[in-house]
């Protein structure tokens, strides 16, 4: 809790701080906090599906509710909020600037975000993270749905306020001594996901206005009954969302490129080709968002072409795998928590990234649609990539800013425990989409083979991964206050110093 | 971050942790106390689909003066004299599909003929009526029932694109275990396909047979081309009186009926909706159980500053809602009659459609 940049403060003055590392505190417990109501939502979600028929939930709107909030809890008040917070705490470092552009900028738009998800957990919207029409507009119940259009919208003004100042902080406040071939790629990752929020997000907040005056009936754009068209939603929407899924991804993927080289002792294989595929990345997640909406009938010209737009993120994709297991490679590898969890990340980045070029390919795309498959897949880049290594870093900063080292032994059961669990839960997932359970579903035939045993492999694990983060908690909070005090060189005990950003001469 | 030559490295303490914690914990008890005290509205759901009502848009009708008899009533008068229906001629909105020719959705009475919408008929190529072709003699009536999961209609013509669909008799939506009766009085003899507008491939075949017929048939049988001419200008004088629901726009809408609005002049038996009567629990209708001789007027008046209506019925859950009368809305400070003349003594629940927890009862003697 305490910041390195001053003696100890009374708490309202971090909590009214403008300063980025302040801000980027605040926007990590905010996340971190969401993370752990996210997940108490999603095992009560496993809970009611370890057994067919309803036990915990008295009626399937309710398991809609929880797992729409779920959703938007764990996409938008987790992994967009935890990487902002991440990027505010060392781009002006890693930039060797004085603090963000505009320090006020982001204090706002840190504060829209308790707003916005106060908006969501206090409505309890059914409608589903998506929100697709008709039934967003026409059926939704009461002022949940409304509640979660504007906690949407204030969370989406969020995050593109936060992109500008990322963008104007990392191209115009550099240090003169530093080209832009010179930051780090976690500096890169921000720089690209900061550009798609801005080219993306404006498309969904435009259409969350759409849904708004559809829901009040002065407009029908997604209404058939007046003329409109609900699949003309799905494409604003997944404009914005399939760029988003790479917005969430590229983060973990900068973080991978901080943690791999350090753990692994040796120097980052190929700093150009990272850049290279952020770029691409970037640029290739733009066209592919149809193919979440292959079965809405679109013709087989536009199907093969999102078909070879979503296939072209493999390459990219690789080059940044490669690049990590070239480093690795030959490396002298410390398994300290956060090298395990970067490296379990990576593993299930292979996997998830495997089933993705199923989905894709158009007559499988048929046989996955809206399955359990669909789950266990984006569950596994989401939890398997993204929250694994969103966690090692965790660990990684830890040291950084509460000055003291956590418990190294729990963090290596929290790997081990996280790791097994998320395995059990989105493997099966995929399995029992392949068997043909359909998603969001409150109750299922118990009596149609594996059904009823692979949900229960998933509740198990759910269970598991469970346990294992709140061990995280623990162990956080008890190291924060009183663990060992940590070697600000080299804490890790690896031989390596820390933080190569220092901020030395700081750039005014 | 440190160098050597900046301050040395502060580390947090366990109570500047616990101060921390507090703060996220305190922040979170908020909203618990929000969400938890008031989960169960939070949480209330809509309507399953199925149970939903398909009711007409009550602005349809006229403005702030409304007269209602039944529906049977005014369909005879329409068969009586086609002169002398318009616009009034459809109190229940073109959304119900009001019966342009033979009578249906008759009130519950005896059971007629039986038609049985199939379980699963709504799955194309199922079984869907039973029986397929029904033949009764012209006077009878049939009894449709629903046995399916979901709603179905009963409605004349081939078809949806059938120009002269739902022209001969029209159930409207039945729901699902729900029953409807099709009055045959003014059908003429012959084959009438029918089908349901909602399954467009469920259809059936009515036969009417020249018969030991009702009281109805000396009069002269609507046909189809009467019904239709009758038909379209209501249909366009409702639309011109939707849009402006105004006292001016009733100017428009009171030579419609003869039975609605020649009475308008004079003052019925009062029935009053009280101030802040859209509010759960609060007094709602003065008296709540109005007590009229067969054929006396009532006169109710919106004293409240919200619309509301006097329907018949116990609620809009009531199959049978809106059947004996029904005031449609009635905007702040307006009144509206009701006409008893076509109502049997009896007792008479209503209730307003807008707030469906105001309710009433009507007695007639």
């Amino acid at each position: 809790m305490v910041l390195e940049v001053k003696q100890p403060r009374a708490m309202w003055e971090i909590l009214f701080s403008t300063h980025h590392t302040d801000i980027g505190l605040l926007y990590m417990i905010t996340s971190i906090t969401a993370l752990m109501i996210g997940g108490a939502l999603a095992l009560a979600l496993r809970a009611e599906l370890f057994l067919p028929g309803l036990q915990l939930f008295s009626d399937p709107t309710s398991f809609n509710r929880f797992f729409t909030v779920h959703g938007t809890t764990m996409l938008f008040l987790w992994a967009i909020p935890f990487a902002a917070g991440v990027g505010n705490y060392l781009i002006p470092i890693m930039v060797r600037y004085k603090d963000m552009a505009w320090p006020k900028l982001n204090a706002v738009a840190f504060w829209m975000i308790p707003v916005g998800a106060a908006l969501v957990w206090l409505g309890f919207s059914d409608t589903g993270w998506t929100a697709y029409p008709p039934y967003s507009i026409i059926r939704a119940g009461g002022p949940a749905a409304e509640m979660w259009i504007f906690g949407l919208k204030i969370l989406g003004i969020s995050s593109i306020l936060g992109s500008i100042n990322f963008i104007v902080t990392i191209l115009k406040c550099r240090h003169p001594d530093l080209s832009i071939m010179k930051i780090s790629l976690f500096a890169w990752s921000i720089l690209s996901i900061s550009f798609m929020t801005i080219v993306a997000v404006p498309t969904f907040a435009a259409s969350l206005i759409m849904l708004y005056t559809d829901r009040l009936g002065i407009s029908g754009f997604f209404n058939p009954a007046m003329g409109g068209d609900p699949i003309a939603y799905q494409h604003l929407f997944w404009f914005t969302f399939h760029p988003e899924v790479y917005i969430f991804l590229l983060p973990a993927v900068g973080m991978l490129y901080e943690i791999i080289p350090k753990f692994s002792r040796k120097p980052l294989f190929s700093y150009q080709s990272g850049v290279a595929a952020f770029v691409l990345l970037a640029l290739i997640s733009f066209a592919s968002w149809a193919h979440h909406m292959f079965a809405t009938g679109m013709s087989f010209t536009e199907k093969t072409v999102f078909m070879v737009g979503t296939l072209a993120a493999v390459p990219a994709s690789a080059m940044h795998v490669f690049n990590w297991i070239a480093t690795m490679w030959g490396g002298r590898i410390r398994f300290r928590a956060p090298m395990l969890f970067g490296v379990g990340g990576i593993m299930l980045f292979f996997a998830s990234g495997a089933g993705g070029v199923v989905n894709t390919a158009l007559p499988l795309d048929f046989i996955t649609h809206d399955s359990y498959w669909v789950v266990g897949h984006f569950h596994l880049i989401l939890m398997g990539t993204v929250s694994l290594t969103f966690t090692g870093f965790i660990y990684y900063l830890f040291p950084l800013i509460t000055g003291r080292m956590y418990n190294e032994k729990a963090a290596q059961i929290h790997f081990v425990l996280a790791f097994v669990g998320i395995i059990f839960v989105f493997m099966t997932q995929h399995l029992l989409g392949l068997y043909g359970m359909p998603r969001r579903i409150a109750d299922y035939d118990g009596t149609i083979p594996y059904w009823a045993i692979m949900n229960q492999i998933a509740t198990v694990g759910a269970w598991i991964a469970g346990l294992s983060f709140i061990i995280m908690l623990v162990n956080l909070i008890k190291s924060a206050g009183s663990g060992k005090e940590a070697d600000m060189k080299d804490p890790f005990e690896i031989g390596e110093e820390y933080y190569d950003y220092a901020r030395r001469e700081p750039h005014h | 971050m440190t160098t050597p030559d900046e301050n040395p490295i502060t580390r947090t303490s366990p109570q500047r942790m616990v101060k921390g914690i507090l703060i996220v914990a305190i922040t979170l008890a908020f909203g618990a106390a929000i969400i938890v005290p008031f989960w169960q509205t939070m949480i209330h759901n809509a309507p399953a689909a199925s149970t939903l009502k398909h009711e007409a848009p009550p602005e349809t009708e006229t403005g702030t003066q409304t007269s209602i008899g039944n529906i049977e009533g005014v369909t005879k008068q329409q068969a009586k004299s086609n002169a002398n229906v318009s616009a009034g001629a459809a109190p229940s909105g073109p959304g119900t599909t009001s019966p342009p020719g033979g009578t249906t959705n008759a009130t519950a009475g005896p059971p007629g003929k039986p038609l049985t919408i199939l379980a699963g008929a709504s799955v194309q190529g199922s079984p869907d009526f039973d029986p397929d072709t029904i033949t009764v003699k012209k006077g009878d009536k049939i009894t449709v029932t629903n046995k399916d999961t979901l709603p179905h209609t009963v409605t004349s013509g081939t078809g949806p694109s059938d120009p002269n669909n739902a022209k001969q008799f029209d159930t409207s939506i039945i729901e699902a275990g729900a029953t409807a009766d099709i009055d045959t009085t003014n059908i003429n003899p012959g084959q009438y396909p029918f089908h349901c507008t909602v399954h467009p491939y469920m259809t059936g075949k009515l036969v009417v047979q020249a018969g030991p017929s009702g009281p109805a048939a000396t009069t002269t049988p609507p046909p189809t081309g009467a019904t239709n001419a009758t038909a379209v200008p209501s249909t366009g004088a409702t639309n011109a009186t939707a849009v402006p629901s105004t006292g001016a726009t009733n100017a428009t809408a009171v030579p419609s009926t003869g039975a609605t609005n020649a009475t308008a002049g004079a003052v019925g038996k009062p029935l009053t909706i009280l101030v802040g009567a859209s509010v759960q629990g609060s007094p709602n209708f003065d008296p709540d159980t109005i007590t009229v001789k067969k054929g006396d007027k009532i006169t109710v008046t919106n004293k409240d500053t919200l619309p509301h209506t006097v329907t018949s019925g116990t609620g809009p859950s009531d199959p049978n809602n809106a059947k004996q009368f029904d005031t449609s809305i009635i905007e702040a400070g307006a009144t509206a009659d009701i006409e008893t003349t076509k109502l049997n003594p009896g007792q008479y629940p209503f209730f307003c459609t807008v707030h469906p927890y105001m309710t009433g009862k009507l007695v007639v003697q």
